[in-house]
């Protein structure tokens, strides 16, 4: 039995230290994605009158830098993921403003040039000041930082605000350098979100289990001739809510729970969590039926020699019944793993960064879907399988155990 | 007169429509191998498994060591690990080693102290001639070594009584034998036992009496001399020109 033993301990020491990781890592909050960059600060120089402070902060609070090609205003979060001139504005009615940036890949022009945007009113021409890049970094690379300061003059006074934002490489118009650079360039976004998805799908499927254990139990109660009124009344509860629990969580989709618990409820004010939530007790439901199939499996001479012996029907079921039934279930417990690993993309729904919100993310600031979604196929595809074939190891590992025990008390 | 380990007073058992148990009247003293034979579906099995409720008797009162089984105050568990039963299908917990098949109930049930269950466990396996596996998975065994597993795991609890049904049904001809002999020297240990069997010889060879069961009816009890030389009832000569 020792080595039994041993390879049990570190079996539950996994499984609780994996639970434990899977909350911390929902708790600690949401890691904000990598451009966190666009702080703004402002600082007066000068010591100007309240209506001064006001105007100057009504202009800094109006005037962004333009996309100098498709003349779209970026905010500061746009900065972050800058491979483009952009348009300056020079003039906020009276307010006077002039631009610096930090950084040798860009200059801006000290003459003013016209420059047409589209406005409530139509279409109206504005000074600006042209910033051209000059070079922007290789896909190797990734993104330069730099610090766009735009300084608002008003009647002898000055405020100052700085944009942070990044330079970012141009992803290749063609399919292969796109898909390249999409890897090379995202690594981190979707390495980031891997682990989001990995962790949700194994602590999610874990946590599950161990719910499923506790429903199936109840699930398979019957009232018997031995039982008092209450225990019988008490089985019957419970069964009935298992079922009903079970029912309830297979048959509607996870989106519409996802959405339910976040939108609806708001559980825990912390999307990860309640999205691990979701998982968990979606997969308790689906593991539940897998357990209760392999217990129906079992053979009722199983349960007659336990009771036979003397043991009652809770310690039939913890010392006989469920681990012939859990160790039977193991390669469909895998597979809900595995199928969880993909059914998590619907958690980006409630704005969780699994891998699929982060590809979606990725898609959307190019504009092109068909190089990020093929490279997030990929990386499932790689998952699913990897995570197929270990299991398949382990199944085969825990089958030889089992045919030829190594056994001393 | 000898000390009664199982009393059975008009017990009655049905199944839906189907009448399995009919009136039935027993007592099975201590030390004696009672055999129970007929024909297929007459309510052997049925009559055994309400010793230890694995059946539960419509009718009728059921005591063990005097105390009533069917009284629904008992509590069964605590007399269940006084009355051991064997399986036609043995029955071995196949995830559990041999020497742990014998060791979970006196564990988990009795709550003897391990070092002591061991030692009985691999003392019980010893005299099945079984010790030599203890370590293997019951999956690794023989039909016949299964079945003298199963049984040193019902004598692993120090049972009053242990009950077979069928023990060597399930058996390749060629490990009857051997399965048959660990009964009969528990027999001449002295314990008590109820056994169900198709083995005229081995009937013949152990009991101290014979039941002959007929359509959910004991239909004759008689020393085995007695029962198979001289069978009063009809139906009892029928069934034993058909098994001879
Ligand atoms: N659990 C059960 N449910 C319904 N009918 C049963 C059950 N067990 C036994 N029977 C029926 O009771 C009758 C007697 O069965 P059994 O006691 O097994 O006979 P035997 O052991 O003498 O062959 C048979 O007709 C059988 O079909
Ligand atoms: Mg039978």
């Amino acid at each position: 039995m020792m080595k039994k033993r041993i390879v049990f301990k570190i079996i539950k020491k996994i499984i609780i230290s994996a639970i434990v990781l899977g909350v911390i890592y929902a708790l600690s909050s949401q890691k904000t994605p990598e451009n966190s960059l666009q702080a703004i600060t402002s600082i007066v120089e000068g010591t100007p009158s309240s209506e001064t402070l006001a105007v100057l902060e009504i202009a800094s609070e109006m005037v962004v830098p333009y996309n100098y090609l498709n003349k779209q205003s970026l905010s500061s979060t746009r900065l972050t993921q800058l491979s483009g001139d952009m348009a300056l504005p020079s003039q906020y009615g009276d307010v006077s403003i002039t631009w610096v940036s930090d950084t040798e890949r860009m200059t801006i022009d000290s003459e003013l040039e016209n420059f047409s945007v589209a406005s409530p009113q139509g279409s109206v021409n504005i000074l600006i000041y042209h910033a051209r890049i000059l070079s922007l970094p290789t896909i190797l690379q990734g993104s330069k930082n730099f610090t766009l300061t735009a300084y608002f003059h008003y009647n002898d006074a000055t405020l100052m605000k700085t944009y942070e934002g990044a330079l970012v490489a141009v992803m290749p118009a063609d399919f292969f350098g796109g898909v390249l650079f999409t890897i090379v360039r995202y690594s981190r976004l979707f390495f980031e979100g891997m682990i989001t998805t990995l962790g949700l799908s194994l602590t999610g499927t874990i946590i599950g289990f161990i719910l499923a254990l506790i429903l199936v139990f109840l699930r398979i109660q019957t009232p018997s001739f031995h039982d008092k009124k209450g225990i019988s009344v008490l089985k019957k509860a419970g069964s009935s809510f298992a079922k009903g629990y079970i029912t309830l969580f297979r048959g509607t989709p996870m989106i519409v729970q996802a959405s339910f618990f976040w939108y609806g409820l708001g559980l825990f004010g912390n999307a990860l969590l309640c999205g691990l939530f979701v998982v968990s007790l979606n997969t308790a439901a689906y593991i539940a039926e897998i357990l209760r199939g392999s217990i129906n499996a079992i053979d009722k001479g199983q349960t007659e020699a336990s009771r036979s012996l003397g043991l009652s029907q809770v310690q039939t079921m913890r010392y006989v019944i469920f681990p012939q039934s859990v160790k039977n279930s193991m390669p469909a417990i895998g597979n809900e793993f595995v199928i969880n690993v993909k059914d998590t993309a619907v958690l980006s729904v409630i704005g969780i960064f699994e891998l699929f919100n982060q590809t979606t993310k990725v898609a959307g600031i190019h504009y092109r879907q068909l190089e990020a979604y093929l490279v997030v196929a990929a990386i499932y595809l790689v998952l699913t399988y990897t995570i197929t074939k270990i299991l398949q190891k382990v199944e085969k590992r825990f089958d030889l155990k089992t045919i030829d025990l190594p056994s001393s008390v | 007169m000898q000390k009664k380990i199982i009393e059975i007073n008009n017990l009655k058992k049905s199944f839906g429509q189907n009448v399995v148990l009919k009136d039935i009247n027993l007592d099975i003293y201590q030390g004696e191998v009672l055999t129970i034979i007929g024909s297929s579906g007459s309510g052997k099995s049925t009559l055994l498994r309400c010793m230890n409720l694995l059946e539960e008797p419509d009718e009728g009162e059921i005591f063990f060591e005097n105390v009533s089984l069917t009284d629904s105050s008992v509590n069964i568990n605590l007399l269940r690990t006084k009355i051991g039963m064997v399986f036609q299908s043995f029955n071995l917990f196949n995830h559990l080693s041999v020497l742990d098949n014998c060791m979970l109930a006196p564990l988990k049930v009795l709550h003897q102290d391990k070092k002591a269950v061991k030692e009985n466990a691999l003392a019980m396996l010893d005299s099945v001639g079984m010790k030599a596996f203890q370590n293997q998975s019951p999956l690794a065994l023989s039909g016949g070594q299964k079945q003298r597993v199963a049984i040193a795991r019902a004598l692993a609890m120090n049972p009053d009584i242990l009950l077979f049904d069928e023990p060597t049904s399930a058996l390749d001809p060629e490990m009857v034998g051997e399965v048959l002999e660990v009964i009969k020297s528990l027999a001449r240990s002295g314990m008590t036992m109820v056994v169900v069997t198709h083995e005229m010889e081995f009937a013949k060879a152990v009991s101290s009496r014979v039941v002959f069961m007929d359509d959910g009816v004991i239909l004759e009890t008689n020393t085995p001399d007695q029962l198979f030389q001289n069978p009063k009832e009809e139906r009892t000569k029928q069934f034993l020109r058909r098994v001879r």
